[in-house]
């Protein structure tokens, strides 16, 4: 939980849109949440929803055509939104906030060794020697249970779960305030998958990072995270702890998302998922953008206006007409 | 829908092979004058009574030029049936059976794509002797390398889906898999092939012909005039050899640029070249 | 020919011994380097061959070293401002490259350069007056090694329009092979890694994207050095260039086999050491190739 400091990361009503030729795409509509130090937000949600949008954002590096066209998001107090590109590069990245992507094969180089990959953080950011920071990569290695002797190893010599820590290690080489990781474990199987997760809340709490996961998973969610924000067509429909989430998921999309995951507890129950498909965000529902979909039947409130996240509980924040 | 540069590439590809194909077949809508006689002096420059200036024996460059279509495409069109008739059959041979067969012809058809064509080509043209269809069966040699990969490639890939394990151990005869399956990617994956192994004949038979080995005199063809219209070079006496050679160039690109096209519809994956 | 001069002549040739033998005996003889005289100039083959190729090689390699300098530098330079005015010139500019047949752009060169403008030697690969002393049979070489300045240029003078001639196709269809590779590495989920890395762009040009560029340019290369040898005959016979092509070329008017043989055979044993080159060279720049992945 918070700990009562200013967040380390604060993002406020973002806004990032994709200019297509078919329209604009509003990808990231308005969101806002927060991080705090020692904590791990889970932005939750299905394919499509902006998560990874939203994480590209705030390393400032959504490929064209999309651009953040309003928001603030605020750093420890630095704004990162007003920063030029230079400026990005030299402080931010990778010092201030790195990134874990999802399918760590392909998020590496695959003719460069994984210890030539991590060093350069260090020769570029911190001036570094070659000889140096490839020491320093074998002691990144060490740390994270890989044996350092494997600096000299491709990525594809590497086990899927390994990757994913080396991955790690190297986001965390240069001791980032924030880290985001996108699906870290969706390309593994689910026995290295529950390994992983242990150990990144490990490393989390040792290091008291501020850590953003991002994944459709709603397990791996409960598994490791905090506070999460559910998105939903680009916004942000149910804000909250975890726990308070899994005991009383207020918004109807969230309660769908819960049913339609199995529980090996209580009695036998039908798997039931949510109706319909996620819209279309160029031209995304009239009003609430959930209410096509919403079971709780949509009221002309619904249909016509956009409900704005309210505080329904302490701490638990919800965007719907019916909670009101 | 392809992207604009790609519709672009086509239409000018397709109108240019248009062009030359109206040539093919009607020379003498565009120039009045025959490629065999003789209008005039020798080496007359361009002028408006002799548009593109007179050759050596006095005969107009520009009939020559425009009945010489007929030749290379010819040569170009044996070339290019030889070529699938082997290449095409030989891959399919080679994809579907593997093993030691495709091995083996796998290699042969390496040595063949490798070995400089024009090399080649000038054996074969002294061995068999100059005449059209020769120059084809040369040409085809190197190009039948292209039509064979392409379709051992497909049959390989189509073979392997799992759609096609499932309908032999259903009993399908080999046949049916092959012509419900593997021929359908083969024409739409040929069609760039076969432009580009166009452009690559025309120029194969173009060099031959300017090398004094293709098609004998007095033939209009467009390397074998650009040949005969080197020794004037050195004088300054350009025309005879330069409009065969714009000929040539204007047909190679055509087909090129049909052939991008065409590869880049049929595969997007290739659309960024 | 009378009939006992017709035997003679079977036998010196070997014909008259079983084909199996004498197919042998040819392959035999290519790696030994023993084969046979030229019917037409009396000498030996293996020495002609020896003292033409030189000229063929200097000219072959001059030629690529234009195609792969410039292509690549070209193909980078597109790639990197895709979709500007410059990318789109030099796509239009290397398309023409692809096209033009190589006996043309040749004469061309010829004609405007040498013959109109003057400013460079017709043909040949020396000017009788500045020829250097013949150490290795390379002109340039041989001009080094002889500290011998005037012929330098002169050889110079003399190499370049043929190996930008021989050189244009492959230069262009280097620079679109590259273009395409660079393209498509810098569409790849780990140049997004090194971007949120922080590093510089110059970096992920060089370091990450074109390391991975390169593997298939390579070994398309070596396919065109094959190429090239057969754009050399054309080259060779429009420059009077005294090369390999040159004499396949004149063998082939008088259809001395013993020379065509001999050329052909010379030409196989070079494929096989290109492609040996092309295998060493993937090993090198593509690890996953190592360790059998």
């Amino acid at each position: 939980m918070g700990e009562g400091y200013a967040p380390v990361l604060d993002v406020r009503n973002l806004k990032t849109y994709y200019f297509l030729r078919q329209g604009v795409v509003k990808a990231v509509d308005d969101v806002s949440f927060q991080v705090n130090e020692n904590e791990t937000v889970g932005l939750a949600g299905e394919s499509g929803c902006g998560k990874s949008t939203v994480a590209f954002s705030l390393l400032r590096l959504v490929p064209p055509p999309g651009k953040i066209v309003g928001g603030d998001i605020i750093l420890s107090g630095e704004a990162i939104t007003r920063k030029s590109e230079s400026e990005m590069r030299r402080d931010i990245r990778w010092k201030k906030i790195a990134m874990c992507f999802q399918d760590s094969m392909n998020a590496f180089n695959p003719v460069l060794t994984i210890g030539e990959q991590i060093a350069e953080t260090f020769v570029v950011h911190e001036n570094m020697d070659k000889h140096e920071a490839l020491q320093k990569s074998e002691e990144l290695l060490n740390i994270v249970g890989i044996d350092p002797a494997r600096v000299r190893n491709y990525p594809h010599e590497f086990s899927g779960g390994m990757r994913q820590r080396a991955m790690i290690a190297m986001a965390l080489a240069l001791n980032p305030k924030l880290v985001i990781l996108d699906e870290p474990t969706t390309a593994l199987d689910v026995i290295v998958q529950a390994q992983v997760l242990d150990w990144i809340k490990d490393v989390q709490q040792k290091m008291r990072l501020a850590t953003i996961l991002i994944s459709h998973d709603l397990s791996i969610i409960a598994k490791i995270c905090d506070r999460v924000a559910i998105f939903y067509a680009g916004k942000v429909v149910e804000y909250t702890d975890v726990k308070s989430l899994f005991r009383e998921p207020i918004h109807p999309y969230s309660q769908g998302l819960m049913r339609s995951f199995p529980s090996t507890r209580g009695p036998k129950k039908r798997l039931e998922s949510v109706s319909g498909f996620p819209p279309d965000l160029i031209d995304p529902p009239s009003g609430c953008r959930f209410h096509p979909r919403c079971e709780l039947g949509s009221g002309d409130k619904c249909r016509r206006e956009d409900p704005g996240m309210v505080e329904v509980r302490p701490g638990h924040y919800v965007a719907c007409h019916l909670t009101d | 829908m392809a992207p604009k540069s790609t519709r672009i590439t086509f239409t000018i590809g397709l109108a240019i092979v248009l062009v030359l194909i109206f040539l093919f077949f009607f020379p003498q809508a565009v120039s009045p004058r025959n490629p065999y006689d003789i209008y005039d002096s020798p080496f007359c420059p361009p002028s408006w009574k002799n548009l593109w200036g007179t050759d050596t024996l006095g005969r107009d460059v520009y009939a020559r030029c425009v009945y010489g279509s007929r030749y290379s495409l010819t040569a170009a069109l044996v070339a290019l049936a030889l070529s699938s008739i082997a290449g095409v059959p030989l891959g399919l041979l080679s994809g579907y059976v593997g093993g030691k067969l495709d091995g083996f012809l796998s290699v042969i058809m390496d040595t063949f794509y490798l070995f400089p064509l024009i090399i080649l080509g000038m054996l074969v043209s002294v061995v068999l002797g100059p005449t059209l269809v020769n120059l084809g069966i040369a040409a085809a040699i190197g190009i039948a390398p292209s039509f064979y990969r392409v379709v051992r490639s497909i049959t390989l890939s189509v073979k392997t889906r799992t759609f096609v394990e499932a309908e032999k151990s259903m009993g399908a005869s080999s046949s049916y898999i092959v012509f419900r399956h593997i021929m359908p990617y083969v024409s739409s994956s040929t069609s760039a092939l076969l432009s580009l192994s166009v452009a690559s004949a025309v120029f194969v038979v173009a060099t031959l012909g300017f090398l004094g080995i293709g098609i004998p005199p007095p033939t209009p063809e467009w390397g074998t005039d650009l040949g005969e219209g080197r020794a004037g070079v050195a004088t300054g006496i350009w025309w005879p050899s330069t409009f065969p050679g714009l000929m040539v160039f204007f047909a190679v690109i055509g087909f090129n640029l049909l052939g991008d096209a065409l590869a880049s519809i049929f595969n997007p994956r290739l659309r960024r070249l | 020919m009378p009939e006992s001069a017709r035997i003679r002549m079977r036998h010196e040739l070997g014909l008259d011994q079983p084909v199996h033998m004498q197919y042998l005996s040819y392959i035999f003889g290519l790696f030994t380097g023993n084969y046979g005289t030229s019917w037409w100039a009396h000498e030996n083959v293996w020495n002609m061959i020896v003292i033409y190729f030189p000229a063929t090689f200097e000219l072959v390699v001059a030629a690529m070293f234009f195609a792969i300098v410039v292509g690549f530098i070209t193909g980078v330079l597109a790639a990197v401002r895709r979709d500007t005015v410059s990318d789109h010139a030099l796509r239009g500019l290397t398309l023409f490259g692809i096209s033009l047949p190589i006996f043309w752009i040749a004469l061309m060169l010829q004609l405007i350069i040498a013959v109109e403008l003057g400013w460079l030697p017709v043909a040949g690969n020396t000017d009788p007056l500045f020829t250097p002393h013949r150490i290795t049979g390379f002109m340039v070489l041989d001009s080094i090694l002889g500290l011998n300045y005037m012929a330098l240029i002169d050889s110079l003078k003399h190499l370049i329009m043929p190996a930008i001639a021989l050189g244009l196709y492959i230069m262009a269809y280097v620079s679109r092979l590259t273009r395409a590779n660079l393209v498509e590495a810098l569409s790849q989920d780990y140049i997004v890694t090194a971007r949120a890395k922080g590093l510089p762009q110059r970096m992920i040009i060089y370091k990450h994207a074109l390391k991975n560029a390169i593997i298939p340019v390579i070994t398309v290369t070596i396919y065109q050095f094959a190429w090239l040898m057969g754009g050399s005959v054309v080259t060779e016979v429009i420059f009077s260039w005294p090369g390999i092509g040159w004499l396949y070329f004149q063998a082939i008017l008088i259809r001395d086999f013993p020379i065509i043989q001999g050329v052909c055979g010379f030409v196989a044993i070079w494929l096989g050491v290109l492609l040996f080159l092309m295998d060493l060279l993937t090993y090198h720049f593509d690890p996953r190739i190592r360790t059998g992945w």
